[in-house]
């Protein structure tokens, strides 16, 4: 889908009435994995707009975007050890979403940097000075326990209000 | 891929590529300072970027079968839509 595509589509979607929960503006899915628009765009609550990140279920053709995921395909050609640094990176940067207030998200917004940055700094270690992973790991792991979570985190509801 | 690595601490070429190309992922440049725009639009982009990765995270390590070079591609056709469009800062990253 190209960026004008995406801009109609966002037009449209904020034509209709705002989701009752999260879900994708363009194929309606509801349930997921989405990512955020990358415009920023919102609904009129503040809510972010959602897309399918792997694709809408039902017309892939013409909702594919650039983010959309492969369905998994052949055997993983990781080793444990590797996984177990991908393991500490997905740990150290998938902080959960905060609450609708400006500092909050700003709360948030400050965290993913912290933990963006330790994450460069292990891959740093690894890829250009050849660290050993078992010691990159722990460090990580510790850094990532240094910078905890400090914002109000955002709790689904039970009608699933998105936030 | 850039730098070298030790005999002892060899790993797969796969697995250097993939973990180079997560942190150009995540690695976006400053906004320029006093910017409000921008500092905005590069906190969305890394938010963005950071939940693209921990897609892709999630995709090898609970299904555990999908290629690490397909990772690869995914980020890279992913950085190259969503791209840094803010007014930068002249600092070092």
């Amino acid at each position: 889908v190209t960026r004008p595509a995406l801009a109609s589509a966002l037009h449209v979607a904020l034509s209709q009435p705002e989701p009752t929960g999260p879900e994708c503006y363009l194929c309606g899915s509801v349930t997921g994995p989405w990512l955020p628009d990358p415009s920023g765009a919102r609904w009129p609550s503040g809510a972010q707009m959602l897309f399918c990140s792997r694709g809408c279920p039902e017309s892939a053709e013409d909702t594919e975007h650039a983010a959309a995921k492969d369905t998994p395909r052949g055997a993983s050609t990781l080793d444990s050890d590797v996984l177990g640094l991908l393991a500490a990176i997905r740990d150290a940067i998938d902080v959960p979403r905060a609450v609708l207030t400006t500092a909050d998200e700003e709360a948030r917004y400050h965290l993913l940097h912290q933990r963006a940055v330790s994450v460069r700094i292990a891959l740093n270690s690894v890829i250009d000075r050849g660290a050993g992973l078992a010691g990159v790991i722990e460090r990580l792991t510790e850094r990532t326990a240094d910078d905890p979570v400090d914002y109000a985190v955002w709790v689904p509801t039970s009608d699933g209000d998105a936030p | 891929v850039t730098g070298r690595l030790p005999e002892a601490e060899v790993l797969q070429p796969a697995a250097v590529e993939l973990l180079a190309a997560i942190r150009d992922h995540l690695n976006l440049p400053l906004y320029a300072e006093g910017d409000e725009t921008a500092r905005q639009a590069w906190a969305d982009l890394q938010a963005l970027r950071v939940a693209d990765v921990v897609a892709s995270l999630d995709g090898l390590l609970t299904v555990s079968a999908r290629d690490a070079r397909d990772v690869v591609a995914s980020f890279r056709a992913f950085a190259a839509e969503a791209t840094a469009d803010y007014t930068t800062s002249e600092m070092p990253r």
